[in-house]
């Protein structure tokens, strides 16, 4: 792939009216499933048929699936911890793109796979100047990130005294002086435990933090209704505590019962999926049923899966408590940088496994997640980049969920205990294209706030993916034909056309 | 600014001191001085007012400017380095000329002079910021490291300052010399630089419950047991280490003892080097702090050793240099070393001796002190500097978009067009 980039004028493809012509459309927002259409652009934006379509470029697309832009509502693209997951394992930036990418390539990358939309989702507000600064070079794509404001010392006292209008006012502030796109919390509380040494105290949601009366359960409470009042585009973002410990399952069901009747998105809801206990690695399993029983019911929740597939990676995490859990586990490298009074970063290199036991269920419970949720439009296609893989595997992921044929031959490749005690075999969902497009573009649109994106209809971003039809959804959606971004193309059949800035996605608080 | 101007800014002027990694913010500056600042600070500040006095007699010229981008479009092989005391915003836009020139690029960091790779890479790195250690930590551990000459304020500001609960934190000085006058807190532990990597070891053998063997020699059994002692009654232990320490064997033996005993308690390494922003802005650019073989936004490769500043200038690999800002002590000596056979464009407040021959172009920006821009403090944090007045000089960063545009002009002039 040749990622260069050049500015191109209108004589080489760049207009600033266009038609595509005679796709098959894919746009589930406006209730359009394999529809053949043309799709109009004019200065960046999809409008209706014009009343004079003299003067706009016609491309073909005929024959081809045409989606909006992708959108990754949960990745890690930049900031101290990203540098620090570069700095990490430079090993994994030999023979191809690099596990953690440069701004820039991770920028061209995100392009060329169809993706116009990133948000990171783990900024701690001290370092949102310099993670705003990191961004402005990644190009093509808007961007955004979520800040770690739960953290904040002030933060912790507002929620220990359940002072709600101070709260809000601490939200709009972070946000404001961030520029941030949303609230995340990152193990409720589990930083004030783990920066006092007191990991073990720290095993439910209903343990007092040292000093405080607030407890990881109140402290989520009070901070999604904050971010509910001060009305966000995004509500609370939530990794709840004990990520990737045995039975942490009955947290998360725990964090899903705290927050009911509140607004909030569940992140990366695979690394707190596990059945088992902490001495016996064969009790390690899936607790995944009683979850997607909970969730299925409970249309308040959204949540984003954090898909493990096989390979080498890098792990990155403001929870420095399960960075250093996963680093004592393996004994792999571990960086660690606390933040003054504001959480901090745990990074490690990390290589799963088809033959491990735990990265076999690992990667089998967040397939277990895509396939038992009843609902697409709550779901979002992530892999919590890098963490449970590459955004580059997104296409592989789509192959999985998309042909059960090919599913079912991975299946038989990883652990025999995971083949044989998953509730996987017995699943023969296979998502449709439209389900693939509403869980990559329409539903993390949706659920960021981005009433201009994951959708084609008229006002939306000219964002637009077009891909060529074929049986093999991972070569399908590993390299699309055209990729436009505000209109402009940007990339075509891998080979990027264009590298425009791309514009910062800021919420609006305090008028 | 005018000769009769005052030197200094105006009354009780609040501003941040540049003159070190530590980026002391609260600096109040005045006709009188600057109040709070350390020697190496009120030494920075006056030589700041004198320099702008005389710097107004040569601003800095176009000519000049076409200058240097002539002789880097002329090299084959340019090399960018220096960046040591730069703003984020001058290291982007020295990061966008090297693209330009497809540079290499290396910063002087002396982590990734080593051939075998860096520390993090190795064993990790747990580290923190320096305010950690003034609200958590009730043992500080100086091991190597006498900060007072390199971060004057250190002790001051993160040291001394009473824990949250009115004690008095204890240290430990593990090396030549005393960093706090010994008494019931601080303990000196004399120990040779050269038996540095042994000690470590031998402390985390003490540490892991092991019996260090009879071959042993005593001081070094006394000085594992004295700190491993010291380090099982801690709630939270720093130890800061020094930038010539934190590279190689030393620094992957401390940062191997710092990982394990975090694994137990509260435990993070605060290596005192310089500042980091130019290695931060590098890897985001390219992958790699610096030993960047090709300014390639896509991702350089990392030649760590292979591609440091010095070597490439020893080897004679490289037939132009861009240094721009602070240059570290290596760089310039193999500068020096090189001479006039080695076409230079120096861009700096105050360009070193060494740079300056017949083949160098000198392009003199504005004080650190006097420039507005986001720097990293030595810890990583983000410090937002706001100098107290303006200076006549351009700054870094300008100077370095005037060749960066010159440089484009005379290549597209080059193949034809028109600049």
């Amino acid at each position: 792939m040749n990622c260069a980039g050049r500015q191109l004028g209108k004589a080489d493809g760049q207009h600033r009216r266009l038609v595509l012509v005679g796709g098959t459309i894919h746009d589930p927002a406006n209730g359009r499933d394999g529809v053949v259409a043309d799709l109009w652009v004019e200065d960046g934006r999809i409008i209706d048929r014009p009343d004079d379509p003299a003067g706009f470029a016609r491309i073909d697309a005929t024959g081809r699936v045409v989606m909006p832009g992708g959108v990754d509502l949960h990745s890690h693209v930049a900031g101290p911890k990203v540098n620090a997951g570069r700095r990490i394992a430079p090993q994994l930036a030999r023979g191809g793109p690099a596990a953690v990418p440069t701004i820039h390539a991770t920028g061209a990358l995100y392009a060329a796979l169809g993706y116009t939309t990133v948000f990171d989702a783990a900024i701690a507000t001290a370092a949102a100047d310099i993670a705003h600064l990191e961004l402005a070079d990644l190009p093509i794509l808007d961007k955004g990130i979520y800040l770690l404001a739960a953290d904040d010392a002030d933060m912790l006292a507002a929620l220990d005294r359940d002072a709600a209008s101070d709260v809000r006012r601490l939200v709009a502030a972070a946000i404001g002086a961030g520029r941030g796109w949303a609230v995340k919390v990152a193990n409720p509380g589990g930083t004030a435990f783990w920066k006092r040494g007191r990991r073990g105290d720290h095993r439910d949601l209903d343990t007092p933090l040292p000093g405080l009366k607030l407890t990881g359960r109140t402290l989520l409470e009070r901070l999604a209704r904050g971010v509910q009042a001060v009305g966000l585009p995004h509500p609370l973002h939530v990794h709840t505590a004990n990520l990737g410990l045995p039975g942490n399952w009955r947290t998360l069901l725990e964090t899903m019962r705290t927050l009911d009747g509140i607004p909030a998105h569940l992140a990366h809801v695979q690394f707190h999926s596990y059945a088992g206990g902490d001495l016996d690695e064969t009790t390690f399993g899936s607790g995944v049923a009683p979850l997607v029983e909970h969730f299925n019911a409970h249309d308040g929740l959204t949540l984003d899966v954090g898909q493990v597939l096989f390979g080498d990676t890098v792990a990155m995490t403001g929870d420095s408590a399960a960075a250093e859990h996963l680093a004592h586990a393996t004994g792999a490298p571990w960086m660690s940088h606390d933040l003054h009074l504001e959480g901090g970063c745990g990074v490690l290199p990390i290589s799963y496994r088809e033959k491990s036991l735990i990265h076999a269920w690992q990667w089998a419970i967040g397939l277990e997640w895509f396939l038992t949720v009843d609902d697409p439009w709550r779901l979002v296609l992530s892999t919590d980049h890098p963490n449970g893989a590459h955004f580059l595997a997104y296409p592989l992921l789509m192959k999985l969920l998309g042909d059960e044929a090919f599913r079912r031959e991975a299946l038989a490749r990883v652990h025999p205990l995971v083949r044989k005690r998953s509730p996987l075999a017995g699943i023969s969902r296979q998502y449709s294209l439209q389900e693939l497009c509403i869980v990559t573009r329409a539903a993390p649109a949706r659920i960021a706030g981005l009433a201009a994106k994951g959708h084609l209809g008229p006002g939306a971003d000219a964002d637009i993916t077009v891909y060529r039809r074929d049986p093999d959804l991972a070569r399908m959606f590993s390299m699309p034909a055209q990729v436009y971004k505000s209109g402009s193309l940007v990339a075509e059949d891998g080979e990027l056309r264009a590298t425009p800035a791309g514009r910062l996605l800021a919420a609006a608080v305090g008028g | 600014m005018s000769r009769d101007a005052p030197a200094a800014g105006t009354a009780g002027t609040r501003c941040i001191c540049t003159a070190c990694p530590l980026l002391c913010d609260d600096i109040s500056l005045s006709p009188a001085g600057a109040d709070r600042a350390c020697d190496l600070g009120r030494a920075a500040f006056a030589a700041c007012a004198d320099a702008d006095l005389t710097r107004t007699q040569s601003p800095v010229g176009n000519a000049a400017v076409t200058q240097a981008a002539a002789l880097l479009v002329a090299a084959r092989r340019v090399l960018v380095t220096g960046l040591r005391d730069a703003t984020l915003e001058a290291t982007l836009a020295a990061c966008d000329l090297a693209e330009e020139l497809a540079a290499a690029v290396d910063v002087g960091d002396p982590e990734l002079a080593t051939a075998t790779g860096p520390t993090t890479a190795r064993v990790g790195r747990v580290t923190a910021e320096w305010d950690e250690l003034r609200d958590r930590a009730d043992l500080v551990v100086f091991w190597n490291c006498d900060p007072r000459a390199t971060h004057p304020r250190f002790v001051e500001r993160f040291v001394l300052p009473p824990l949250a609960d009115g004690r008095r934190r204890h240290t430990i000085a593990v090396g030549a010399a005393a960093v706090l006058p010994p008494g019931p807190h601080d303990l000196h532990v004399p120990l040779p630089a050269d038996l540095s990597v042994e000690a470590a070891r031998c402390l985390q053998l003490v540490l892991d419950g092991g019996r260090l063997a009879d071959v042993v020699p005593p001081p070094l059994v006394a000085a594992a047991t004295t700190i491993a002692t010291a380090i099982r009654s801690a709630s939270c232990v720093a130890f800061v280490t020094a930038a010539g320490g934190a590279v190689g064997l030393e620094g992957w033996s401390i940062a191997r003892v710092v990982g394990g005993i975090a694994h137990s308690l509260p435990a993070f390494e605060l290596p005192l080097g310089g500042y980091p922003g130019a290695a931060a802005v590098c890897t985001w650019r390219y992958g790699a702090a610096g030993g960047i073989d090709r300014a390639d936004p896509m991702g350089g490769r990392f030649l760590p050793g292979e591609a440091s500043a010095t070597r490439l200038i020893e080897r004679g690999e490289v037939d132009a240099v861009l240094a721009a800002g602070g240059l570290g002590h290596d760089v310039a000596a193999a500068l020096a070393a090189v001479g006039p056979r080695l076409p230079v464009v120096r861009i700096a407040a105050s360009p070193a001796a060494p740079t300056a021959h017949e083949r160098s172009i000198v392009l003199r920006c504005a004080d650190p002190l006097l420039t507005a821009g986001r720097m990293l403090r030595g810890d990583g944090r983000c410090v937002s500097i706001v100098p107290p007045r303006s200076s006549p000089l351009p700054s870094l960063r300008d100077l370095l978009v005037l060749v960066h545009r010159a440089v484009s002009a005379a290549r597209l002039a080059a193949v034809g067009g028109r600049p």
